[in-house]
Formats: C-alpha cells, sequence, structure tokens
C-alpha cells in the first residue's frame, strides 16, 4: 500500500535534482571554457598586435642583438638572454637553497621547528614583488656594491663574467636582480620540496639507517631521489615565477637591453623592457614590445610542457611510476 | 705421552670453542621501554643463541618489535621513546655513551615487513651500503653484488638486468633484494620483522630457505605472526604478551610442550 506513495514522491524530487545537476555542469563547463578561451585570445592577441613587426623582421627579430627604439631596431635577444641568465642565477641560488631549507626541516630539523619555519616561508610568498624591489634597492644594492661586488671583481674579474675594465660598480644589474628572484622563488621550491619529502615513505629512511647510513646519507642518497619528480616539479614552478617576475627585476635590472656576459653590469629581460618602455611607446615599438611578450608567452608555455615531461621522465627511469 | 697431551688439547680447544659459542651473541638484561608514558616492555631479559635463528610470536602491540628494533637502536628514531636497562652484544652495552649507533646498525642489519629497496637500479641498492662505508672499487662492488644475490638466490633471476629499477621486481624477490643489501655491509646479526608477512606462499618457502642457509654464518632474530614459519624456520621461539617476555625455549618445546598456560593458548590459536 505504502509502495505506490513512495513511487509518485521520487520522480518530482528527481527532476528537481536533474535540474539543478545540469545547471552544476553547464557552470562548470563554462569555468573550464572560458579558461581555455582567455588562454586562445590571448595568444592569438599577442600574434596579431606584434605581426607588423616580428612578421616583418623575421627571425631577425629573436636574433637581433640591438635594441635601440629611437632608430627602430628591434633584436630581442639580449631581453632572452637577460631574462634567461637572471633565472638561471634564480634558480641556482633559490632552488637550492628551498631544496637545503625543507630538507633541514623535515628531517635534520628538532621538531618544533617545523612548524615556525614552516609558516614564514609560506609567508614569504605573501610579500608582494614591490616589497622585494624595494628591499633590493634600499639595502641589498648598497651593501652588494660596496661590500660584495668589489671582491667579486678583483678575484674573479678576469674571466669576464663579473665586472669590465672601464665599468664602475653601480649594484644594480643582473647579478642583483636575479640573487632577489631567487629569495622570491624560496618559498615555491621549499613548499613543494617539503610535500614531497614528507611523503616519501620511512621505511626508505630507515631502510638506509638499517644499512649503516647516518641521516644525511640517507636523506641525499635516497630521500630525496625518491622525491626528485616533485622536486624537479616545483624547481621549475620557480623557474617559470622568475622568468615572468616584472616588478622587482625592473627595479633592480638597471635597463638597458645590450648583450653582455658582465652579471654586474645592467641588463633588461622582457618582462622588464615591456614594463619601462610601454606607457611611452608608439606605433612600431608598441608592437614590438608586444612582439617580446609574445615570446616570454611562449618561453613559459614551453617551461610548463618541459616540466611535465621531466617529472614524468624522472619517476619512469627511477621506477616509481609505470 | 706427547700424543697424549696433543690429544688433551684438542679436547681442551674443543671446550674453549663450545664455551664461545654457548655464549649468547646478543643478552638483554632487565630492558623496559617506554614510548613516552606507555610502557612497552617490561622487565625483558633474553638471549640471543649465536648462529641459531630466533623467533618473536606473540598477538599485535605484544612488544615484539619494540624488542627487535630495540637490538639495532632503531627505536632512537622515536621521538620521547625511553629505554632502561642493559642489552649487550658480544659482550658490549650497546646502549653505552661511546657506541655509536651508525656503526652499530652496520653489524647489526634489518630486513623489514615491507620490501623496501630504493628507487635506483638492482645493482645500486646492493652498492648501497659498502659504497658508504668506503668501498669505491668498480670490480670490488662488482664481487659484492654478485655475491650477495648468489647468496640470497637472487642472481639467477636478474644477473641480466642489474642495471634496472629494482622497483620493478615481484614483491618476493624484492624482499631477497633487501636482505641481499644488508648481506653486503656484512652484518653479524640480521633482524627480520616479519620479512614474509607481504608474501605469498611459495616467495615466503624461498625466504625461510635462506635464512636456514644464513644461520651458519650469521644470528638471525625474526619476528613472526606466522605459527608455521616459526616452527618450520627457527631454533628458538620467544613468547611475548602485554609488554612481557612469557616463555622462551627451544621451539620444540615451545610448540610441544609449552610451559605456561597463556604460550599454548597462544600457539593454538585460542587468542591472538
Amino acid at each position: 500500500m505504502t509502495e505506490p506513495t513512495q513511487r509518485t514522491t521520487f520522480p518530482a524530487q528527481g527532476n528537481r535534482i536533474k535540474i539543478a545537476d545540469k545547471l552544476f555542469g553547464a557552470a562548470t563547463f563554462f569555468g573550464a571554457a572560458f579558461l581555455m578561451v582567455v588562454v586562445l585570445v590571448i595568444a592569438y592577441q599577442l600574434v596579431t598586435g606584434s605581426w607588423a613587426e616580428v612578421g616583418k623582421d623575421g627571425t631577425a627579430f629573436f636574433t637581433g642583438s640591438d635594441w635601440n627604439a629611437s632608430a627602430e631596431k628591434y633584436g630581442a635577444l639580449p631581453t632572452i638572454w637577460g631574462t634567461l641568465l637572471t633565472s638561471l642565477i634564480a634558480i641556482l641560488f633559490g632552488g637550492l637553497t628551498g631544496v637545503a631549507i625543507s630538507a633541514y626541516l623535515v628531517e635534520l630539523a628538532p621538531k618544533w621547528l617545523f612548524k615556525p619555519v614552516s609558516f614564514l616561508v609560506d609567508l614569504l610568498a605573501a610579500i608582494p614583488s614591490i616589497i622585494f624591489g624595494l628591499w633590493g634597492r634600499e639595502e641589498l644594492v648598497p651593501y652588494l656594491r660596496k661590500g660584495v661586488y668589489p671582491e667579486l671583481k678583483s678575484v674573479f674579474g678576469w674571466t669576464g663574467w663579473f665586472g669590465t675594465e672601464n665599468s664602475p660598480i653601480v649594484g644594480n644589474g643582473i647579478l642583483t636582480a636575479g640573487l632577489v628572484l631567487g629569495v622570491m622563488i624560496i618559498p615555491t621550491v621549499a613548499a613543494v620540496t617539503r610535500e614531497m619529502l614528507l611523503v616519501v615513505p620511512k621505511t626508505m629512511r630507515d631502510g638506509s639507517l638499517a644499512l649503516g647510513s647516518n641521516k644525511t646519507e640517507a636523506l641525499i642518497k635516497v630521500q630525496i631521489p625518491y622525491a626528485i619528480g616533485g622536486i624537479l616539479g616545483g624547481l621549475i614552478l620557480g623557474l617559470g615565477r622568475a622568468l615572468g617576475e616584472t616588478m622587482a627585476v625592473t627595479m633592480l635590472i638597471g635597463n638597458n637591453p645590450v648583450l653582455s656576459k658582465d652579471l654586474l653590469g645592467p641588463g633588461a629581460t622582457l618582462a622588464s623592457l615591456i614594463a619601462t618602455n610601454f606607457a611611452d611607446a608608439t606605433n612600431n615599438t608598441r608592437t614590438a614590445l608586444i612582439g617580446l611578450g609574445l615570446v616570454l608567452f611562449c618561453f613559459t608555455l614551453a617551461i610548463n610542457v618541459l616540466a611535465r615531461y621531466l617529472v614524468r621522465r624522472v619517476r619512469q627511469r627511477s621506477g616509481l611510476s609505470a | 705421552m706427547i700424543s697424549e697431551r696433543t690429544k688433551n688439547f684438542a679436547a681442551a680447544m674443543a671446550i674453549v670453542e663450545e664455551i664461545e659459542h654457548a655464549q649468547p651473541k646478543i643478552r638483554a638484561q632487565n630492558v623496559d621501554f617506554y614510548y613516552g608514558a606507555f610502557h612497552a616492555l617490561k622487565n625483558i631479559s633474553l638471549d640471543i643463541a649465536r648462529h641459531r635463528i630466533t623467533a618473536l610470536i606473540g598477538p599485535s602491540g605484544c612488544g615484539k618489535s619494540t624488542f627487535l628494533r630495540s637490538l639495532n637502536r632503531m627505536n632512537d628514531l622515536i621521538d620521547g621513546s625511553r629505554l632502561e636497562g642493559k642489552i649487550t652484544l658480544d659482550g658490549t652495552d650497546i646502549y653505552s655513551k661511546n657506541v655509536d649507533p651508525v656503526a652499530l646498525r652496520k653489524q647489526v642489519g634489518m630486513v623489514f615487513q615491507k620490501p623496501n629497496p630504493f628507487p635506483m637500479s638492482i645493482f645500486d641498492n646492493i652498492a648501497y651500503g659498502p659504497r658508504i662505508h668506503g668501498i669505491r672499487s668498480k670490480s670490488d662492488l662488482d664481487d659484492i653484488v654478485e655475491d650477495c644475490l648468489q647468496r640470497s638466490f637472487l642472481w639467477e633471476e636478474v644477473k641480466d638486468k642489474l642495471r634496472q629499477s629494482a622497483m620493478a621486481l615481484s614483491g618476493g624477490q624484492q624482499q631477497r633484494l633487501c636482505i641481499a643489501r644488508t648481506l653486503a655491509v656484512e652484518p653479524e646479526v640480521i633482524l627480520m620483522d616479519e620479512p614474509c608477512s607481504a608474501l605469498d606462499p611459495i616467495a615466503t618457502g624461498r625466504i625461510e630457505d635462506l635464512m636456514l642457509e644464513l644461520r651458519e654464518q650469521y644470528t638471525i632474530v625474526i619476528v613472526t605472526h606466522n605459527m608455521q614459519q616459526a616452527q618450520r624456520a627457527s631454533d628458538y621461539t620467544a613468547f611475548f604478551y602485554l609488554g612481557q617476555l612469557i616463555e622462551v625455549n627451544t621451539t620444540e618445546v615451545i610448540f610441544q610442550a609449552p610451559a605456561k598456560k597463556e604460550t599454548e593458548d597462544y600457539i593454538t590459536g585460542r587468542f591472538g
């Protein structure tokens, strides 16, 4: 007797749920689709916006070593060079520091230190880049100019990478920008490394210790290799941030698009040159700057693809995933 | 006359050897162990016979694994743990201030419950310990790797893929690899913490054969939940219950005529 009444109530409820279900499905679909459209529109507009210049110069736009807006010479190479160099310095300095911080926190540090230091590292990520720029400009640059760079120049000057004969040391430059970028990517690298090391099974560490290794050997030879896929992912995330970071770099690099291997001298990155010149740029220069944007867009895209490939490759090689 | 003296001397030497052999390899005296406030081992005194296999049995949480891990000081790694009493290895107190736990673990190796090969090649897994202890020569390492794999009956199965990842081996092969890896640092004692609990019966049989083979050169202590395994592959059996050592004797006596009622209840499967 009760069965029929129950049956009549079910479809009514089912209909309501179906509508909500469809609405929700549609909302999530549009969210996902929106993202794809945004990426495609940006790519399209970068290409069309810069084509007048990039298309005219062809490969010369990418390989030209001279950027001179008043002479309408647009070579992207000095800024590509500056971008790669600052990012490389950042990843060497910030990457190593970030991995070291987390390795220490997870395995070697006393337990009570874990939470406060983790918190500080995460806090570092929340500091706006303009603050890093200010700090770099006001505190770091004077210090490096007086205390560090003259020493570097006198010891390694002969290599040509650290200062040249007739250039004064100003403090602003590629190395300064790279170091500050390094500090800025520490939280990214450290947070990813920390999470990756935390999920390494404790049996890995114990297995190593049971063979008579000390904790450092276990960490360097077993635990970090076990987590290396994820750590690489974190390093590449950091690299992505370093490539595109604008504000702090603009304040510290000197903004002179020259092709030079002098790390103490000024340079420019793709992002910093766009930031400093775009507001006043007209016609062709504007078009060429959009071209730099296109190059940067492709760089970050390539880095992400490379990251995915690398992480998969490394994990396969150590046998951690099929 | 001379022959008489020689004979006496030989007899005396045999007795000395026997006495030496009768000396336990490991001797635990009045050992108490605490995890924070939890009293995990209560006044354990147990001798581990040299070149014999001693099985530790008992229901989960009885303290047998804790006892095993205190023999190579793996428990040191647990925050807030504390050991009282004395454990000696060949007469040396392993908890004394001047014993380095890292050096101790080279003498007292350990095989874990779940096979835990490192994420590297088969060769590098075996060579891991020797490399840490300073062996660099390629030919020495080659010899060690082959020898250890031979002794753990794994050589024939893996000799053509030494450079491949150890993670690709089957569970039973991984566990034999872990035993081979332990042999490579030339320990005197091998501790095994339920080494077969993740393995099928065939792989388990191979590990047991291997243990009986290794007994010639090593002192083995094994924790097991498997009564048949204790019977098949051990000389002595110690029964732990609620942190106490209830009874220890030859495996035959424990399983044929246990002295304590708790032991009998456990081995006949009435609890645990």
